[in-house]
């Protein structure tokens, strides 16, 4: 039980990027992901959370074997993930699932909801046309859809059903891991509560772990475990959810919280915590990402980068002031 | 209505009701909205896709989508006077200058092929005719006022040169630009990032502080109304179901549905182990049930729910709420 189910280490994905004119351009390159480490334990969910640009999508992608890592090692239940293929690329794939933002562009909207969630099950050849119908069935109840959603399609249901198919089509191959990313945020309040819910009762029910991208930080504090806080391609910090909200750590962490919209009006009205936008991926700052909007920086935090350091309570935190 | 004409609220709204018409039928889509809105003051309009929020937005700026939308009824008063026996050169007029509107997407209220500079002095040369130097001056203070660094120097620059956060900036100067007295925004931050969201709520309220103009803000987020309202009005199927200030409706939700709302929301304070939920979806607007809208999802309802539409229970000044059960022991 000790091992975990996933490790990265030191991961590293750049796109190279032409900057100026078409082929007399200046050939650049973007570090989405800059060296990030981190582990999923086996069934629990460790949530990402970071603004637009921090690289957590393109951190889920490479786990997801949709871009290939420019360096660093991704381990999954011990085994080596980087350029596997045949078989093992096959295992892997059954092992780990996604469920993405638009359920809507995520559906082929020309097949029936029971050959979409059926569809990986024929893929790898699992199953007989007719236990996969069995299957679906089976899925279909999880996920709490209607006995005869397998022979509609998918305009015929709402967007909230609509995640509950692509959650159906996710868990058919039996993942160990499921990849999240804004699994809620196209869907409203009650709806959202929903999906939450049947997240949390199949976890409850499988032991499946969840990788959760998220901008909303209640939700991600609601289904984490364990959390790790972006900015600009790097992991700023991590730790336990419960002590990362109430100590959080890192200024950026602290921001972050401080920004997040209050739960009751009663609240005080604090100016906004950060100043200023995030720099330019194309010329990170020196040493420190962060420094530019910190502020606590001061000088060695432009000459040296802080690397993540264990905290106490589990918590790591990357950072020369703290 | 404590009705002499000095204490006459800023916008009245009353028994609104727009239709839509589309291929499968008419939709009711706004169904009898009334309030008010003070001086000065922030109304927030909150909830779930479908119910009508920006509808009723549309409406009072006259700006349904065409051809098939309509306002089908009721009474739109702003200072008093009657915006729905104005012509559509009077709307233009009143657009802009007395009111202002920001939607959710600063892209799809930005010419991409006009320097921002540009696009800020538009209103202002058409409801104000000022000097060139006017102009230029105007622009740059409008520019600054919302906080845009070196203003003289990004006037020149277009749309695709600044970010999300930037954009909604400009949006906000243009919208403010001839001083409007009531400023419509239709989620006017959810295509920001948490911490360019709090800058840009910050912006708003400082923005209402310096220039007392009165706010509409139009959300699914309790959390902007929590930051930003002074009363709430929460809309379900067309209708406003509840009314009240803003600590009232958090501490003390009449209506089931606000209630389940409330409760279906996460927490960053506590860890539950399951989230309230609303079974069910809402109803067809094209056919809306003649009782109460909520009460098929309803875990209070009766049969009583079904018979006809509930009447205003008032629960204390300001409080209202659309159900039978409400301020029942």
């Amino acid at each position: 039980m000790s091992a975990p189910l996933l490790e990265i280490d030191n991961l590293h994905k750049h796109f190279p990027v032409r900057r100026g004119l078409p082929l007399l351009g200046t050939l650049q390159q973007v570090h989405a992901v800059d060296g990030v480490t981190f582990s999923i334990a086996r069934g629990e969910t460790f949530g990402i959370v970071g603004e637009s640009g921090c690289g957590k999508t393109t951190l889920t992608r490479v786990i997801l074997l949709l871009e290939a890592a420019t360096s660093g090692e991704m381990r999954f239940d011990g085994r080596g993930v980087n350029g596997i293929g045949g078989g093992a690329l096959r295992d892997y794939r059954r092992a780990v699932q996604a469920v993405f933002q638009d359920p809507n562009s995520a559906l082929s909207p020309r097949m029936r909801v029971g050959d979409i969630v059926g569809e990986p099950m024929r893929a790898i050849g699992t199953h007989s046309a007719a236990d996969r119908r069995i299957e679906v069935e089976r899925l279909l109840k999880t996920v709490g859809l209607r006995d005869n959603a397998a022979s509609a399609y998918p305009h015929e249901f709402s967007g909230g059903q609509r995640q509950r198919i692509a959650i159906a089509r996710a868990l058919s191959t039996k993942p160990r891991l499921i990849v999240l990313d804004e699994p809620i945020s196209a869907l409203d309040i009650s709806i959202r509560a929903q999906i939450m819910n049947l997240l949390r009762d199949i976890q409850d029910a499988t032991g499946t772990a969840f990788l959760l991208i998220a901008h909303d930080l209640a939700v991600v504090k609601h289904m984490s475990t364990h959390v790790g806080v972006m900015y600009l391609g790097k992991l700023v910090e991590t730790g336990p959810a419960d002590s990362l909200y109430r100590r959080p750590l890192h200024p950026y962490t602290r921001a972050l919280l401080a920004a997040a919209l209050p739960a009751r009006p009663d609240h005080e009205d604090a100016p906004p915590p950060l100043a200023g936008e995030l720099p330019s991926p194309f010329a990170p700052p020196s040493g420190c990402r962060f420094r530019t909007r910190c502020p606590i920086a001061e000088a060695r935090c432009a000459a040296a980068e802080p690397t993540l350091r264990p905290m106490g309570d589990g918590q790591s935190v990357a950072c020369h002031r703290v | 209505m404590a009705g002499s004409e000095v204490t006459r609220p800023l916008l009245e709204v009353e028994n609104l009701r727009v239709e839509l018409a589309t291929r499968s039928g008419l939709v009711h889509a706004v169904d009898g909205v009334s309030f008010h809105l003070e001086a000065g003051e922030t109304l927030g309009i909150v909830g779930e896709s479908g119910c009508g929020k920006t509808m009723t937005a549309l409406a009072l700026q006259r700006m349904l989508p065409r051809p098939g939308g309509r306002i089908a009824g009721g009474a739109i008063r702003l200072g008093g006077e009657d915006l729905l026996a104005k012509s559509e050169a009077e709307m233009r007029d009143i657009r802009g200058r007395d009111m202002a509107m920001i939607l959710q997407d600063p892209m799809s209220s930005l010419n991409p092929v006009m320097s921002i500079g540009a696009q800020v002095a538009e209103p202002i040369r058409a409801h104000q005719r000022p000097t060139r130097d006017g102009l230029h001056a105007a622009v740059l203070r409008m520019l600054d006022a919302v906080r845009i660094p070196s203003p003289a120097a990004r006037a020149g620059d277009y749309p695709h040169q600044m970010s999300g956060g930037m954009r909604q900036r400009v949006v906000g100067a243009i919208a403010l630009s001839c001083r409007p007295r009531l400023l419509i925004a239709d989620e006017p931050t959810t295509a920001l990032d948490v911490t360019i969201q709090a800058q840009y709520l910050a912006l708003l309220k400082d923005l209402q502080r310096d220039t007392g103009v009165a706010m509409i803000l139009i959300t699914h987020d309790f959390g902007i109304v929590a930051k930003m309202c002074d009363r709430v009005a929460v809309m379900y199927a067309g209708r406003i179901v509840e009314t009240a200030d803003v600590r009232t409706l958090f501490d003390r939700p009449a209506h089931p549905y606000t209630r389940a709302l409330l409760e279906a929301l996460p927490s960053m304070e506590q860890r539950s182990a399951r989230l309230m939920v609303i079974d069910g979806q809402p109803p067809d607007l094209r056919a809306p049930p003649s009782g109460c809208r909520f009460a098929p999802r309803c875990t209070l309802a009766t049969t009583a729910c079904l018979a006809e539409y509930p009447a205003a229970t008032t629960l204390s000044p300001g409080h209202v709420a659309h159900c039978i059960r409400a301020g029942a022991p």
